[in-house]
């Protein structure tokens, strides 16, 4: 049997890349510059997603783009105590289905609240949409809270409310 | 996240039927744990109380520390053989399957009209149990034993309705009834045990090799091979269940039926 050594080295592979919303684009660039919230209207059956898909998922057929009004209701949530790297900054913080009025789908967005207990993000509670001044065609660009807390949230430096 | 997709099917269960409850979902986690205690391959046997889940670290409410897996690395593996090639092999104790079931649900969830259910568990039941001929309604005495898909212990509680064992809205009473008949455990015996083997939480989710766990632990109960934790088989018939893919849309299930199950 040869002798054999091994010495190991620490180092880092660094990658950057990007990655393209494709057909949902328009969704992610009206967010970003307008603060608006945009689903999605089968041609055929009528039924208005959001998020958007740019095929109905029922029909398959084409949808077109629809303005959506930024309150809704929640459907179900929860509160996030143990989370990926990068969202632990924020924790506890709210998550849950909210279907926007005007929308038969549910989006699965953050939900703040000044009083985050269970049953201020509960089923059948009115949020409203806070937008982030810095946008960057995310995700994260948007959140809900509940609608009482609506003015509170957009008078803050970092938030803005929508169109 | 996975616990954040399976969460909002719990609690979109919990606002539908007021259960399960936390105190309910915690006697799923001191079962799992503790029947693994038994089970030589586990990876998370314990020795807890309610109490002791209760007051674990939350980590997505209303989801402890204690009511989620552990996700692991690990294998398994099944030998499967047509029936003439055991019989040309003379196979000691073969354990067939007699039904398979599989279903797709929505995977986003904000698709879902009923988002405190997972119709993909309903059809892959009934499939698998008509392909077996077995009676979706009364499951629960033409079968010995449930290995369930339990990431999580609110879905396990959830899955008891889906599979059939108990009408809907009633899963959380059933836990706590049966977990308290079998006092300090194991919990391997009584009307239809679930995870004898410690299931996902007591033995760990190694993610893609637990179905086939679930599956080879099924068989070698019906092979009454299974050792400290072998529960009583007089039907001869049991199932697997797993569960997968984004928001746990995937459904699988599959009846096994040893010698004498096939005789009945």
């Amino acid at each position: 049997m040869t002798d054999f050594q091994d010495h190991q080295i620490r180092d880092r592979i660094k990658i950057e890349y990007m990655y393209t919303m494709g057909g949902q684009s328009k969704f992610f660039i009206e967010l970003m510059k307008n603060k608006k919230l945009l689903g999605t209207k089968c041609k055929k059956c009528g039924k208005t997603w959001m998020p958007p898909r740019i095929n109905c998922s029922d029909c398959y057929e084409p949808a077109d783009w629809i303005e959506l009004k930024q309150t809704g209701t929640i459907e179900v949530s929860t509160i996030v105590w143990y989370t990926t790297s990068a969202f632990i900054k924020a924790v506890p913080y709210g998550i849950g289905f909210i279907k926007l009025d005007g929308a038969e789908t549910a989006l699965f967005q953050g939900i703040f609240s000044e009083n985050l207990v269970p049953s201020k993000i509960k089923k059948g509670k009115r949020v409203k949409a806070v937008f982030n001044k810095e946008r960057e065609g995310k995700m994260t660009d948007f959140f809900f809270v509940p609608e009482d807390e609506y003015e509170n949230w957009i008078s803050k430096p970092e938030f803005e409310g929508g169109m | 996240m996975a616990a954040s997709s399976y969460v909002s099917m719990v609690n979109a269960h919990y606002e539908e039927f007021g259960n399960p409850t936390e105190e309910q979902m915690a006697c799923v986690s001191v079962k799992n744990h503790g029947n693994a205690r038994l089970n030589p391959k586990s990876q998370s046997p314990m020795k807890i109380t309610v109490e002791d889940v209760m007051n674990s670290r939350i980590i997505c409410y209303p989801f402890k520390m204690l009511d989620c897996c552990l996700y692991s690395e690990a294998s398994a593996a099944l030998i499967l053989a047509s029936e003439e090639k055991v019989k040309e092999l003379g196979v000691e104790k073969p354990i067939w399957i007699t039904g398979v079931g599989a279903a797709n649900t929505d995977c986003f969830i904000g698709n879902r009209e009923d988002m405190g259910r997972l119709y993909s568990n309903i059809y892959a039941a009934k499939s698998a149990y008509k392909m077996a001929g077995l009676d979706y309604n009364n499951i629960k005495q033409q079968i010995d034993l449930a290995e369930l898909h339990d990431a999580f212990s609110g879905q396990e509680v959830i899955s008891y309705e889906e599979l059939g064992f108990v009408p809907f809205g009633e899963g959380g009473s059933w836990i706590e009834k049966t977990f308290e008949k079998s006092g300090e455990g194991p919990w391997i015996d009584g009307e239809l045990p679930c995870c004898p083997s410690g299931g996902l939480i007591g033995c760990g989710h190694a993610v893609g090799a637990t179905g086939i766990m679930s599956t080879g632990e099924a068989a070698l109960q019906l092979r009454r091979d299974a050792g400290k934790h072998q529960v009583q088989i007089e039907k001869g018939r049991a199932i697997s269940h797993s569960i997968g893919g984004p928001g746990a849309a995937y459904a699988a299930i599959i009846v096994m039926e040893n010698e004498e199950g096939l005789k009945k």
